[in-house]
């Protein structure tokens, strides 16, 4: 390391220091000084700034509660970043398992298309869905609207309402296939 | 850094920057972990050892294996409270290093008899016992590593916890082989090599459900 970054690790680790025994100043000194490097960081990991953005929040979030456990013997960056990897890694892990929901949702519900189905017995299984499930069915299958959209508009994340969608077409298929 | 909702987020974190107890050092909580395991070893050999404790550790084999798992459950322990700083996480190569102390000590084993003459019930009778001691051994240990390792924040928890199993069973399985008088390799791997395991299983769950809040709730 560069005398200009050794001297910039021990401020920012004299700072972490101070934020331990609760210094504000130091902390908004320290989250300015190691945001854009941070951000900077977690850009590289992903394309899309949106959850690069996200990601910077989890760190910092993270970094927050974590905060006891730097050693002020040692330079901060090491703790830091990884971090923010771990953040990252999570991320990835959380858009995987979204990507995998996304498809479940994508798959035809292959009950409404049933030509002997009457359309009664649909409306009878949607009113015995609860209502939650039965509104993010209606969303998304009824009313067309794209699962960001839906989520928005019932006032929870895009993930959950993935989970109560699917939850409606395995319930509404049991239901069907009950009827029958 | 113009985005408004990181200035936000930066002034909430700010507001709540309360002073924070630092983390002892590894090596600190390390020593103070060692004192633990040092009274229930104490404890144990007040309690009393096995009869041919004397001729066995005339027998260099069996003194190897002691010390490879001594060691191995130490190194565990010392890789666990790592586990629970950010940056100092163990590497692959450390673990692997630690776990093949554990393995050494395990090819060490196929040198003793399989099974001998003794029936069925007697293995079970005999063995639950000594399950249920290994287990007794490895409780505080283990717990004091999990609560240690809650203190901290592993970024990996549930490997945080496995090493955490790990050192506790393996120490108790260390302990244990002063204790017990069979030395049988059915009854060793089946009810000393078991709880191990079981262990293991149990504080990978843990580490699911437990290590990994510290980055869950409200600020």
């Amino acid at each position: 390391m560069s005398a200009v970054s050794d001297e910039r690790s021990a401020r920012r680790g004299a700072w972490m220091q101070r934020v331990q025994n609760g210094d504000r100043d130091a902390y908004r000194a320290l989250l300015d000084d190691i945001g854009p490097v941070l951000l900077a960081f977690l850009r590289r990991k992903v394309a899309d700034p949106h959850d690069a953005d996200d990601m910077f929040q989890d760190t910092l979030i993270a970094l927050h509660r974590a905060r006891h456990t730097y050693d002020s013997s040692r330079p901060l960056e090491p703790w830091l970043f990884a971090i923010a990897r771990n953040v990252a890694a999570d991320h990835h892990r959380r858009r995987l398992a979204r990507l995998s929901w996304e498809v479940l949702v994508e798959v035809p519900c292959d009950v409404p298309a049933d030509a002997s189905l009457d359309e009664r017995d649909l409306d009878e299984a949607l009113r015995r869905l609860p209502p939650a499930q039965r509104e993010a069915f209606a969303m998304l299958k009824l009313e067309g609207l794209s699962v960001e959209a839906g989520a928005a508009r019932a006032g929870i994340t895009p993930g959950a309402l993935r989970v109560r969608a699917h939850r409606a077409y395995t319930r509404i298929k049991a239901l069907l296939q009950g009827d029958r | 850094m113009s985005s408004d909702r990181h200035r936000e987020l930066i002034e909430r974190l700010v507001e709540d920057a309360r002073p924070v107890a630092p983390l002892w050092s590894p090596a600190v909580r390390l020593a103070l972990w060692l004192g633990l395991a040092t009274v229930i070893f104490m404890l144990t050999v007040h309690a009393g050892l096995r009869r041919d404790l004397g001729a066995r550790l005339g027998d260099p084999l069996f003194c190897l294996e002691l010390v490879t798992l001594l060691t191995g459950a130490v190194a565990l322990a010392a890789l666990a409270f790592r586990a629970a700083v950010p940056g100092r996480e163990p590497g692959r190569r450390e673990v692997g290093v630690a776990a093949g102390l554990v393995a050494l000590a395990a090819v060490l084993w196929l040198r003793l008899p399989m099974r001998t003459e003794m029936p069925i019930s007697e293995f079970v009778h005999v063995g639950s016992g000594c399950m249920a001691r290994t287990v007794l051994l490895a409780a505080a240990p283990w717990a004091a590593l999990l609560v240690a390792l809650r203190r901290g924040a592993p970024l990996a928890p549930v490997t945080a916890a496995l090493l955490a199993a790990g050192a506790a069973f393996v120490m108790a399985f260390a302990v244990m082989r002063l204790v017990c008088n069979l030395d049988e390799l059915l009854h060793i791997l089946v009810w000393h090599a078991g709880p191990i395991l079981g262990g293991m299983a149990v504080s990978a769950l843990i580490g699911v459900a437990w290590l990994s809040r510290w980055r869950r709730g409200d600020l």
